[in-house]
């Protein structure tokens, strides 16, 4: 009974958890240009289950292994061919990141398809926006329902 | 002018065999975020303090369940709209404790005479004033929903008509279960709402003493 309790109230969690990420890609001049908008204390922790739990964020500005990081979780793909992709650098403020991103493409894709797996490991409902500017859309989430955390 | 059609094709599907990529206006995204983020439990409070708020009330009076909970959804959607205002910003330690608490003061009104009343109007006004507070739980989504090229009507009015939608449906469901309550099982609203009003009471004082700010 106590721990039904528990559980109940680990629910009730006025802070609520929000997991989303949500990114902007714009082509203009033979380069895909990306920032990805991600909470810092969700990048910590994604960070964190890869590189061992005392890693800090404060590190990833210089860290290289950030940039493989994203690119191993987020990238596009035009016709048949993935996009190889170039990591600029982070931003890390307090609540927010930004992370910039820039895929060398000559001509404006007419067609495009993304891929966004951040965090997927650390949140069974983190949702993946991903904003393409031409009035077009991409929006990508994955949902288990077999577990919480 | 660069405005090609895109066309996203869903790739990384493949590795992760439950994940699901769509493409949709991003009015829908945002309205399925915010749709999604209270029937996913992520926001229980919530859903806690409108089954507290609607205890009193018969179904054939379903009609001002709805409009309680139209003015608590304003209320929220004012100072989640309001978070790049720096006035809105209040402690989160202190947040955390208001908003349980108002889930209790609403389940100990629901046991006064002025509580259960129906036909009273000044509870609509409790759950906007309520809905103020809850809202500022959500002040972190502000800068992430609104940032860049974001804006109120692409990303924060969907998310909050998502948040509305997925309450009124919380309603519905609960407006059938007192339905059943009352008209099949024959029982009065006044057992049903101290079931409910005790539940939400016991429950939102532990969260109250958990989140103790001072």
């Amino acid at each position: 009974m106590g721990i039904f309790w528990i559980i109940l109230l680990s629910l009730f969690k006025p802070a609520h958890d929000f997991h989303v990420s949500i990114s902007e890609a714009e082509w203009k001049d033979g380069l895909l240009k990306c920032t990805i908008r991600v909470f810092s204390d969700d990048l910590e922790m994604s960070l964190q289950n890869d590189f061992g739990a005392d890693y800090r964020l404060e590190s990833a500005v210089k860290d290289e292994r950030l940039g493989k990081y994203i690119l191993k979780k987020f990238g596009f793909r035009v016709g048949q061919k993935n996009l190889s992709g170039e990591f600029i650098g982070p931003e890390i403020e307090n609540d927010l990141s930004f992370l910039y991103l820039q895929f060398p493409l000559k001509e404006a894709p007419t067609s495009l398809a993304v891929f966004n797996l951040l965090f997927f490991d650390s949140f069974d409902d983190q949702s993946n926006i991903v904003n393409v500017q031409s009035h077009s859309v991409l929006h990508s989430f994955r949902r288990k329902k077999t577990h919480r955390y | 002018m660069y405005s090609p059609t895109l066309s996203c094709i869903p790739f990384a599907a493949k590795r992760h065999t439950d994940t699901r990529i769509q493409i949709m206006h991003p009015f829908t995204n945002y309205l399925r975020l915010g749709y999604e983020h209270i029937i996913s439990f992520a926001a229980l409070d919530h859903i806690l303090f409108l089954i507290a708020l609607m205890a009193v009330y018969q179904t054939k009076n379903w009609l001002k369940v709805v409009i309680a909970v139209s003015f608590f959804t304003l209320g929220h959607s004012l100072t989640l709209s309001l978070g790049a205002l720096e006035i809105v910003r209040i402690d989160t330690a202190l947040i955390e404790f208001l908003i349980p608490l108002t889930i209790v003061f609403t389940a100990l009104l629901n046991l006064s005479k002025f509580g259960q009343n129906q036909n009273s109007k000044v509870k609509y006004w409790l759950a906007l004033i309520f809905g103020l507070i809850h809202g500022l739980g959500f002040s972190n989504y502000y800068d992430m929903l609104v940032m860049g090229e974001g804006n109120y009507w692409q990303a924060l009015l969907p998310f909050n008509i998502g948040i509305e939608l997925a309450q009124l449906l919380v309603v519905l469901i609960m407006l059938i279960i007192m339905g059943i309550y009352g008209f099949i099982l024959n029982k009065r609203i006044r057992d049903w709402n101290l079931f409910i009003s005790g539940s939400a009471f016991g429950l939102a004082l532990v969260m109250c003493i958990e989140n103790w700010p001072f």
